[in-house]
């Protein structure tokens, strides 16, 4: 080896790994294109890691609460959670579904569907650098999940939509304070529809679109699906109005407080099934 | 035990510890970034080949579970590993206080250049969190010197 090579040899491996970094960020271009074979590996080998560790706190978290501490009155309390975190997503998602709809056969076929187009999964990770961009939850493809599936909390508030890289038994979902997340929606009061974008840096979300001659919105308001994107089913509540401003673009500044809560992602569902159905 | 077992080892535990810091709290995930403190003691500790080559190797696997661009993370966490390395070769950076100041100030660059290629020339937001995400170098410091102080003393036990 030339002598120079042997002195800089560090230099030379370190100048070679950020150039091979630099070529692997290059090939994400165009953004939003499927995640690379390596970043696919990645996940694969390390989800399940995530799982375990997840499986041994929840497991002594269960050691703990049942066989110490309540030991049937937390059997009964779970199975009661988990039938009352059903029912709030039925209810949620009928009462605001249904409310459209005109025909009493079209309600009965509706009400069939949304019984069975829940799949209730645990959160076992969150995005190690930046938690409001997404979750990874421990339901996979042999669940039948696939991308654009709606997710929403234990009270059927929007909490995002599944997305790759989905593994056969954990999937990423990405949340609705992510930047690159859009969601059509509309105010619950004066229908005002627009797009409902994550902003990452704090947590919020931003209502676009919103022309700055449009008075009709008024801070406190509510924020639901529209339904108008063809994923999010219509009706679930997505956030609240904090502040309304206008300046010299065409369109208000509407900053939105999103009702997603990590205090209580431990358990969300996934809307495997879409309104007309169809999965 | 060969560098490259100790490495992937220090993967498996900063990965695993991540996890477990979630499950306690998910806002905490902003405050105490363990891969970087993995990454800057394997750099003091092994040199700055080793360090970088982690620090690529932790990024990748931060980014594989991150929406984000897959190498960013990678990319401020290779340079931190190889100038941790390298710093820490040039000066005594051992002593207590001296170790503090060096693991605030690598924790500071990380982020900073985290930050720098995720907002300045991607475009993508980061987890400013009400302000929490600045004190993550002043946790990362505390950490790594806990931990450095923590392994000096086994190293110690072990060799008498």
């Amino acid at each position: 080896m030339p002598r120079f090579l042997k002195e800089q040899k560090k230099s030379l491996i370190f100048a070679g790994l950020l150039f091979a970094q630099l070529v692997l960020i290059s090939i994400q271009v165009p953004l939003g294109e499927e995640p690379s074979y390596l970043e696919k590996a990645v996940f694969f080998v390390f989800a399940p890691v995530q799982r375990a560790v997840h499986g041994l706190f929840a497991g002594a978290g269960r050691i703990w609460d049942r066989y110490i501490y309540l030991r049937r009155v937390e059997a009964q309390n779970q199975a009661l959670r988990d039938e009352l975190f059903h029912l709030r997503q039925t209810n949620t998602l009928l009462t605001n579904a249904l409310a459209d709809l005109q025909e009493a056969k079209e309600m009965e076929v509706t009400l069939a569907t949304l019984q069975k187009s829940f799949l209730v999964a645990a959160v076992i990770g969150v995005d190690a650098s930046n938690i409001y961009k997404s979750i990874i939850i421990d339901k996979g493809s042999n669940h039948g999940l696939t991308s654009n599936m709606p997710v929403v909390d234990r009270n059927g508030n929007l909490v995002g939509r599944v997305t790759t890289p989905i593994s056969l038994q954990e999937a990423t979902v990405q949340l609705l304070t992510d930047d690159n997340s859009s969601i059509g929606v509309l105010s619950e009061t004066n229908k005002v529809v627009g797009q409902l974008s994550g902003n990452a840096r704090g947590g919020k979300c931003s209502f676009q679109y919103v022309l700055a001659t449009n008075d009709q919105l008024v801070e406190g308001e509510e924020l639901l699906t529209s339904g108008f994107d063809k994923i999010f089913p219509p009706g679930l509540r997505a956030g609240r109005i904090l502040s309304v401003a206008t300046d010299s673009s065409l369109f208000k500044r509407i900053v939105v407080e999103p009702h997603l809560n990590f205090r209580e992602l431990g358990h969300v569902a996934v809307i495997t099934q879409r309104i007309d159905g169809t999965r | 035990m060969k560098p490259i077992i100790k490495g992937g080892l220090t993967i498996l535990a900063a990965f695993v510890l991540t996890s477990a810091l979630r499950q306690l709290s998910v806002p905490l995930l902003l405050c105490v970034n363990v891969f970087t403190v993995a990454v800057i003691l394997f750099g003091l500790i092994e040199g700055e080949m080793q360090g970088a080559v982690l620090g690529m190797a932790c990024g990748l696997v931060v980014d594989s579970f991150s929406l984000g661009i897959f190498g960013l993370s990678g990319l401020a966490n290779t340079v931190t590993g190889f100038l941790s390395g390298f710093i820490s070769r040039k000066m005594n950076v051992l002593p207590m206080g001296r170790l503090f100041v060096f693991t605030g100030l690598m924790g500071a660059l990380d982020l900073g250049l985290w930050v720098l290629l995720s907002a300045v020339f991607f475009s993508e937001g980061f987890p400013w969190g009400g302000g929490i995400l600045l004190a993550q170098p002043l946790v990362t410091a505390a950490l790594g010197t806990i931990v450095y102080l923590i392994y000096r003393r086994i190293k110690a036990r072990h060799e008498r």
